[in-house]
């Protein structure tokens, strides 16, 4: 268990977008998995077996509040973060959290490892029981829908920033000198 | 006005907008991959965590009501549709809705356009019943002179006491009906009685009575059913036959004709019955179930629509019967001791 803790615990955390959250999954995944230490069989496989375990457990939280998946953002990025810049890290998270929402769990749970956690593919392929090119083509499609949602996201800002700032500045000047 | 931009000019922002999404999304991850600053939990404290949350969980699921009750905090999903559930078996089995069907039948004498058949009364109150029927070819009325109260003790000599004779003058013509009977079957019998009685019968007609009733949609359903329930042991095929027959009609079907066969271990059971439809439409549908003496499980039921010689085989617990303008299902169980 120990090697496995650190990175299964901030996977969680990354998964979830929230520390608390993720600490929270990480908690009830270990939980579950000591009920079911006896149906390991084979003991190197346990990491896999672990993130399985955490994987279900995620889904099915994704499944009983399913309420929360329609608030974009956690409580911790949106009243902490503003501006465009990714190289902060509640920035960061606060744009991996609008490309999520428009991701399945299961995709959600691939992005992080391939992405965040640096899994190879064909770890991923063995820890989801699929071939590698269903892999590649999963994580590809799943690229593809954050990024097209970070670009729906910049758009909206787009819109919603003032126009003409130029016109308007010289109708002022223009109302100061009259 | 509102200018639109030119499009080489959308198309560049658009292209802007795709590489900018594509820099945060490669940075982003970027910057999430590196960030292992915020320390992870000690194992000896989340050890402790687990070992405080289990013992919390056992105590929270002490008792069984406790049990369900966690399922269904950690599950709002399943609450809720179980919820829904409930609801609907509610408003299943509970809500009225209106619906019409056939009360019961009524047999009325009344008069024809042509002048053929006149119908009076002397009283409304104790009403005579006076038919008058014309033979135009031959020139010759017969008359028919019928007192309602002889009426009435004729019908309760046959055992229907609880008729009602209602005489209806709307100023043109006059209306008796003989209401207040409970089946077709009744009905037939007035009408034999009122024919024994006048010597005449052109002028007869039974009518089912159509009202809206509410009633849960249970209640629709379970009115729609024939319910043919046979306890087959230790009795013959006859007994059996007689049996379906004497249930059949009791639920209410018209001269149910059952035949019953036994072939190598295998029953064949053949209902069939008068299905006077709309309008004199008399067709006679066929059912055939066929099933082991065993069990009915393994039942199939044919059905062999009017006109045609082929039986098609049909779902035997989905069966419409027409009786009538109702439709029916017939179920037949068979029970086993």
């Amino acid at each position: 268990m120990e090697p496995e803790h650190p990175q299964a615990e901030r996977f969680c955390r990354k998964l979830t977008g929230d520390i608390d959250e993720g600490n929270d999954l990480y908690q009830e995944a270990i939980l579950a998995a000591l009920n079911k230490i006896n149906t390991l069989r084979d003991h190197g496989s346990f990491r896999s077996w672990l993130y399985r375990i955490i994987i279900n457990r995620y889904k099915n939280r994704f499944r009983s509040v399913w309420w929360r998946r329609h608030t974009e953002l956690t409580d911790e990025i949106r009243t902490t973060t503003k501006g465009d810049d990714p190289t902060n890290r509640l920035n960061a998270r606060r744009w991996i959290e609008i490309g999520f929402t428009a991701l399945k769990p299961e995709e959600r749970v691939m992005i992080t490892l391939y992405e965040m956690e640096s899994w190879s593919i064909s770890e991923l392929a063995e820890l989801f029981g699929k071939p590698e090119g269903t892999v590649k083509a999963k994580l590809s499609r799943g690229r593809i829908k954050m990024r097209k949602t970070i670009e729906k996201h910049l758009k909206l800002t787009e819109q919603s920033k003032p126009k003409r700032e130029a016109g308007y500045a010289f109708s002022q000047t223009k109302a100061q000198a009259e | 006005m509102r200018f639109r931009k030119p499009r080489h000019k959308q198309n560049n922002s658009k292209e802007s907008r795709q590489k900018k999404a594509e820099q945060i999304l490669n940075s982003s991850f970027e910057s999430v991959k590196e960030d292992e600053k915020i320390s992870t939990t000690p194992l000896n404290i989340l050890q402790k965590r687990i070992e405080s949350q289990t013992v919390d969980n056992e105590s929270k699921e002490y008792s069984l009501m406790a049990k369900v009750t966690n399922r269904f905090i950690r599950k709002p999903g399943l609450s809720i549709g179980l919820a829904s559930c409930l609801c609907l078996i509610a408003l299943f089995a509970f809500l009225p809705v209106s619906c019409s069907e056939t009360t019961g039948y009524s047999v009325d004498i009344v008069e024809k356009d042509d002048g053929t058949v006149t119908v009076a009364s002397t009283d409304s109150d104790q009403p005579q019943l006076i038919i008058e029927v014309q033979d135009m070819e031959n020139g010759t009325v017969k008359k028919a002179i019928v007192d309602a109260g002889k009426l009435k003790e004729g019908l309760a000599a046959v055992g229907l006491g609880d008729v009602e004779i209602i005489h209806d003058f709307d100023g043109e013509s006059h209306t008796f009906s003989i209401s207040n009977l409970d089946s077709e079957e009744a009905a037939h019998k007035v009408a034999l009685t009122v024919s024994h009685l006048t010597g005449m019968d052109d002028n007869i007609e039974i009518n089912p009575v159509i009202e809206k009733v509410r009633a849960s949609l249970l209640t629709h359903a379970t009115d729609r059913l024939f319910n043919v329930d046979i306890n087959a042991e230790g009795k013959t095929d006859e007994e059996i036959q007689a049996e379906i027959v004497t249930q059949l009609e009791e639920a209410g079907m018209t001269n149910p004709v059952v035949s019953f066969e036994n072939n190598d271990g295998k029953m064949q059971i053949q209902i069939s019955a008068d299905s006077e439809g709309i309008e004199g439409d008399s067709t006679m549908q066929m059912f055939e179930f066929k099933f082991f003496d065993s069990s009915l499980e393994e039942g199939k039921a044919y059905f062999k629509e009017e006109g045609s010689d082929e039986f098609k085989e049909v779902d035997v617990n989905n069966l419409d019967w027409t009786d009538g303008d109702k439709k029916k299902k017939v179920i037949i169980k068979k029970k086993t001791e």
